[in-house]
């Protein structure tokens, strides 16, 4: 099974996202911050991310900074956040954000993102 | 609050609009299927949401409606108004729950008598079916079976269940019923995420299990393992709401059955072997004939210890005497348990039990909503979702740009192999795998080789040359489709447009064409932002011919002044486009005020007992969001009035030969710049007669005036301040607020009023307002060393005059201007400023002359400046409160412009 | 692994989830005469249930856990 983490400091968040890909048959874990994300990492790595940009201790840049200096494989990384000006996105992108979605993220959205990115979908 | 609940309160509102909207037209069309299918689906999406969110209150009554449109739809019930008007007070309420949820950040507090009230009162309007069982697990729709043979194989399923633990349940047990579970889940549950052996095997109060195939297994060859085939079976002493929390997200599939606890009561074994004990069997009877049953019980003890165990008669005596023991009262049970003493066949409770009304067989609860659907299934062209295949070539352009960012970041690594693998999935999903064996993965290499993402970039490029069906789209048009990544920094060249975009047009899912065409749901304090900036670049501009000039009058550098004004027509240029752009993003139609009208129609015209047809034309004219918004109360009064005093009651109409039902049409058209909105309807009209007396009664105009006013000008009295022809105030037209305000109202925007009446025929009333309030032109003058702005749509002309042309008329001054006397007034006055006027050198006075209603006024100013466009900002705050100000406008040297209300000050 | 395939005989163990479904109707396909030790195995989807079902499968020993027993006993053979 293809897990997933979920990493947002709102409950709320995590548990649609959790809600939503447990549906399609994914794992999911979840994480308040970056920090607590790495850890979790460390574990294990994860076939896809989907990572918040605010959060306290360490925010979604860090993480996907840190993330991205690993030498474990490398799985694609969603950003979400609720800001819509261009220089997040340039940050998130160098940071090694692979796609940026804006809040709040439409579940058709989200799966179409999830599937292509996790590898599920056989054409 | 956080966003996902601002998203569920707006698709809430949304939908309840929609509802609002289909229910109106439905009640004119009450075959239409599509109607009726449509306002289904949104009743049901609402309570979907309502659901994740855990608001029973809410749920309960969407729940309720959902079930009532369920059977409207399958023609079990007629649509009529009273469906209406019930399904109508549900949705305020859920519309009231939705305020409240938003005021109180998530919370409901209250409510929960309505929703149970409502709740019931759309449930009524279902006919009660007599077998209520429920029609989940088999999606085909099964009948359901009648109740006895059903019960019958509850027995069986019963009996199946080792004796001990039915003693245990039975002895143990306070409730009077245990709950037998049938748990059929949908055949897809599995893709669900589903695990209902689990859920089974978890519930509350579990006393004993076993599940069941549902058909025959096919061969190994053929078998889905995905599609479940199983039933459960759960016996359990929780109570129902214990169930039902358990179950609460496949409710529809579980069939709860309470059954008395005595069903458990089923001696087994084995029959023969052992003597039948024909004179116990008399002797047991007669006991209980005299309710002796402490005898009863010491024989049938006596005789257990004396019979081998495995029998079936010890069986019997087993459960005689637990009976004994937990309901020694009911001798019906007692008796044809001794019965069966001598049958050997255990008693058929359910036969028994129907039989004798003092113990009827408890309901079967059974909920019944339609099965949930399964996960969004996308419609696929050439066997490829065409949302998923934008969306895939969307998420390549992105991995492309961030594969060609080069920094030095001590990641880069880690990131190119995620761009990597992203691409690869990617084109995977694109059907196009084989291209991650043949290029991907040498580029990849080499890409790690060197240090950044270059070689797969050039890969990449190299592809889309080479005219495969993969063609990368330009970023923006894509973020466009997906509502997912805005433009990003560096956007690949020029590249053709996508194949897939035709498709996409045609294989929406149904969910995605109902929300509309693509776009943006931005927040309104961001659109002004970027007016205003809008506005000061406008405005900024306008120094730049200035400069020019002084390039070269002041510094002698004629060629830079001329590049200056090259320049500067290309920024117009745009400055202009930009405006206009930004005005059209503030373009709404007027549908937004014209949607809240059906209803107010409807509701207002019952009450008063009128019927009243209305009529919208014109509903997608557009005009600036400010008008739009300021029209509203306008329109409303203006309804209001003439479904008050306008319509006659349907007798009325009758008599006067007019059909019963009145028709009101609100038409809205654009004119060159202006939006005119026509209300016309085809009541009495109104009466010059009436309101000349009522104006005179209340000192609005004076005996002569009475004599000889018009009709037409008798009309408009109903304008001014004060006037109203209900001595009553009536709730429905505010308050006796009189049309004044109306107009008051719309000549703050600039806009005009007009007013026409046939008596008995009816009454037109035409607003005029213009189409967008963003952009004035603007005359500058001075007076007293101070400039103003003044709307140029009020100037006429400018004109000097000298002093000696100046005539005074009692206290005012004028002048002739072509032949026509023209009252002059000094702005100094006008503004309390002290200063008189200042003439120029030839002692000609400045004059503007302005248009205020039908005349023509001379403002006498000190000075004229250029024209020039200004963003119009209404003032705010106290001092908005100043009728002589239209507004301020910024300047391009920062300074603030004040623009005069020409007929205020006039 | 929750599964663990020997020659002729199936181990499941702990819990075996949806996943494993598609591999264990493989593996029964191609050897028809295995048979299935659930002795260590604590609860299955039910996916995995209904390969054991059509496949009518021999169980070689039945789950130590009373209440998965109770459940399995009556639907498959021994």
């Amino acid at each position: 099974m293809k897990r997933v983490l979920v990493i947002d400091d709102a409950a709320t968040v995590r548990m649609y996202y959790r809600v939503t890909l447990q549906g399609e048959g994914l794992h999911v874990e979840e994480a308040v911050n970056g920090i607590e994300g790495l850890e979790k990492v460390l574990q294990a790595p994860f076939d896809l991310y989907i990572v918040d940009v605010n959060m306290p201790k360490l925010d979604g840049f860090g993480f996907l900074r840190e993330l991205r200096s690993l030498e474990i494989p490398q799985a694609p990384a969603i950003m979400v956040s609720t800001e819509a000006e261009l220089p997040d996105l340039a940050q998130a992108f160098t940071a090694g954000a692979n796609v940026y979605l804006f809040k709040p993220v439409k579940p058709h959205q989200l799966l179409t993102h999830v599937r292509l990115l996790i590898g599920d979908v056989n054409p | 609050m956080n966003a996902l609940l601002e998203q569920f309160i707006f698709e809430s509102r949304e939908c309840l609009q929609g509802i609002g909207e289909k229910l109106l037209q439905l009640e004119d069309a009450p075959g239409d299927k599509d109607l009726v299918n449509e306002l289904f689906r949104l009743v049901h999406t609402l309570k979907g949401n309502s659901g994740l969110f855990e608001f029973p209150t809410m749920t309960r009554v969407l729940h309720a409606g959902e079930d009532l449109m369920d059977e409207v739809r399958n023609d079990r019930v007629v649509f009529s108004r009273q469906i209406a008007d019930h399904l109508l007070a549900s949705m305020d309420f859920v519309g009231l729950l939705c305020d409240e949820i938003e005021g109180s950040d998530g919370q409901v507090k209250s409510g929960n008598g309505n929703s149970v009230r409502l709740a019931e009162s759309l449930r009524i309007l279902i006919p009660s079916r007599d077998a209520k069982v429920v029609e989940g697990g088999d999606e085909r729709g099964a009948s359901p079976p009648p109740q006895a043979p059903s019960r019958d194989a509850d027995l069986e399923l019963l009996g199946m269940i080792p004796e001990k633990v039915r003693m245990e349940a039975y002895r143990t047990s306070r409730e009077p019923g245990l709950y037998l579970i049938h748990y059929r889940p949908v055949e897809g549950c599995f893709y669900q995420g589903e695990d209902p052996f689990h859920q089974a095997r978890q519930a509350p109060g579990l006393l004993w299990g076993s599940l069941s195939p549902r058909g025959s297994w096919p061969r190994l060859g053929e078998l889905d393992a995905y599609r479940c085939m199983l039933d459960f079976h759960v016996l359990s002493t929780a109570n129902l709401e214990a169930l039902e929390e358990h179950f609460r997200y496949v409710l529809e599939q579980v069939e709860l059955v309470e059954l008395p606890t005595l069903f458990l009561v089923a001696p087994q074994g084995e029959p023969n072997g052992g003597p039948v004990y024909e004179d116990f069997v008399a002797e047991a009877l007669g006991l209980l004939e005299t309710g002796n049953v402490n005898d009863l019980a010491i024989v049938s003890r006596a005789l257990l210890e004396l019979s081998n165990p495995d029998l079936w008669l010890s069986s019997a005596l087993r459960w005689l005497l637990a009976v004994l023991e937990r309901e020694p009262e009911n001798l019906m049970a007692l008796k044809f348990l001794v019965n069966s003493l001598g049958t050997f066949q255990a008693p058929n409770w359910v036969s028994i039990t129907a039989a004798t009304p003092e113990d009827p067989l408890p309901a079967i609860e059974a909920t019944a909503h339609p099965a949930p659907a399964t996960g969004p299934v996308l419609p696929g062209v050439g066997g490829i979702d065409p949302v998923l295949a934008v969306t895939a070539h969307a998420i390549i352009a992105i991995q492309r740009t961030i594969l060609a960012i080069q920094d030095d970041a001590s990641w880069q690594p880690g990131r190119i192999r995620a761009a990597a693998g992203a691409l690869a999935n990617c084109l995977k999903a694109l059907g196009q795998g084989h291209l991650v064996m043949e290029g991907l993965e040498a580029s990849l290499a080499a890409a790690m080789a060197v240090g950044h993402g270059e070689p797969i970039v050039l890969w990449l490029d190299g592809l889309v040359e080479s005219t495969t069906p993969i063609k990368a789209l330009d970023p923006p048009a894509m973020a466009r489709q997906c509502t997912a990544s805005a433009p990003i920094p560096k956007p690949p060249a020029e590249l053709p447009p996508p194949q897939l975009e035709e498709e996409v047009k045609f294989a929406r899912r149904a969910e995605d064409a109902q929300t509309g065409s693509k776009s943006l749901k931005v927040d309104q304090a961001k659109v002004d932002r970027l007016m205003n900036l809008i506005g000061e670049m406008v405005v900024s501009k306008n120094a730049l011919p200035y400069l020019a000039n002084r390039a070269e009058s002041v510094f002698g550098v004629r060629e830079l002044s001329r590049e200056i004004k090259a320049q500067y027509s290309v920024i117009n240029r745009i400055a202009e486009e930009m405006q206009d752009a930004i005005m059209q993003v503030r373009m709404m139609p007027v549908s937004f005020v014209f949607q809240r009208f059906p209803r107010l129609v409807r509701d207002t015209s019952r009450k008063l007992g009128k019927e009243v047809n209305l009529v919208l034309i014109g509903e997608d004219t557009q005009a600036d969001k400010n008008i739009i918004e300021a029209l509203g109360d306008p329109l409303v009064h203006i309804l209001r009035n003439s479904l008050d005093h306008g319509f006659e009651t349907p007798d009325q109409r009758l008599a006067a030969g007019k059909p019963a039902t009145g028709t009101l049409t609100l038409r809205a058209s654009q004119e060159s710049d202006q939006v005119v909105i026509v209300v016309e309807d085809d009541g009495k009209g109104i009466d010059p007669g009436v309101i000349k007396r009522k104006a005179y009664e209340k000192g609005v105009i004076d005996e002569a005036t009475l004599e000889c006013i018009s009709d037409r000008d008798a009309i408009n009295l109903i304008f001014a301040p004060g006037f109203s022809t209900m001595d009553v105030v009536s709730d429905l037209s505010g308050r006796g607020v009189g049309m004044d305000v109306v107009r008051t109202a719309v000549e703050k925007v600039n806009g005009t009023l007009h007013l026409d009446s046939d008596l008995g025929q009816g009454t037109r009333i035409t607003l005029s307002l213009p189409l967008s309030m963003a952009v004035t032109n603007v005359m500058i003058v001075e007076t007293d060393g101070q400039t103003f702005g003044l709307p140029m749509q009020s100037v006429i002309e400018t004109v000097r005059v000298p002093r000696s042309r100046i005539m005074g008329i009692k206290n005012t001054q004028a002048t002739v201007l072509r032949g026509r006397i023209m009252a002059l007034k000094s702005l100094n006055e006008k503004l309390s400023i002290a200063a008189a006027p200042i003439a120029n050198a030839e002692g000609e006075l400045a004059i503007l002359v302005v248009r205020v209603g039908q005349e023509q006024v001379g403002l006498i100013v000190d000075q004229f400046h250029e024209t020039m466009d200004v963003i119009l900002k209404p003032m705010a705050g106290v001092l908005g409160g100043l009728p002589a100000y239209a507004g301020s406008a910024l300047m391009g040297d920062g300074s603030v412009l004040m623009i005069l209300n020409v007929m205020e000050i006039l | 692994m929750p599964i663990e395939f020997q020659k002729k005989l199936a181990v499941f163990e702990d819990i075996v989830g949806v996943d494993e479904a598609e591999g264990l109707l493989e593996w029964l396909q191609k050897k028809p005469k295995a048979r299935v030790d659930l002795a260590a195995c604590t609860h299955l989807h039910p996916a995995n249930l209904q390969v054991l079902m059509a496949a009518n499968a021999t169980i070689s020993r039945w789950p130590e856990d009373d209440s998965l027993r109770a459940w399995l006993e009556p639907v498959l053979n021994q």
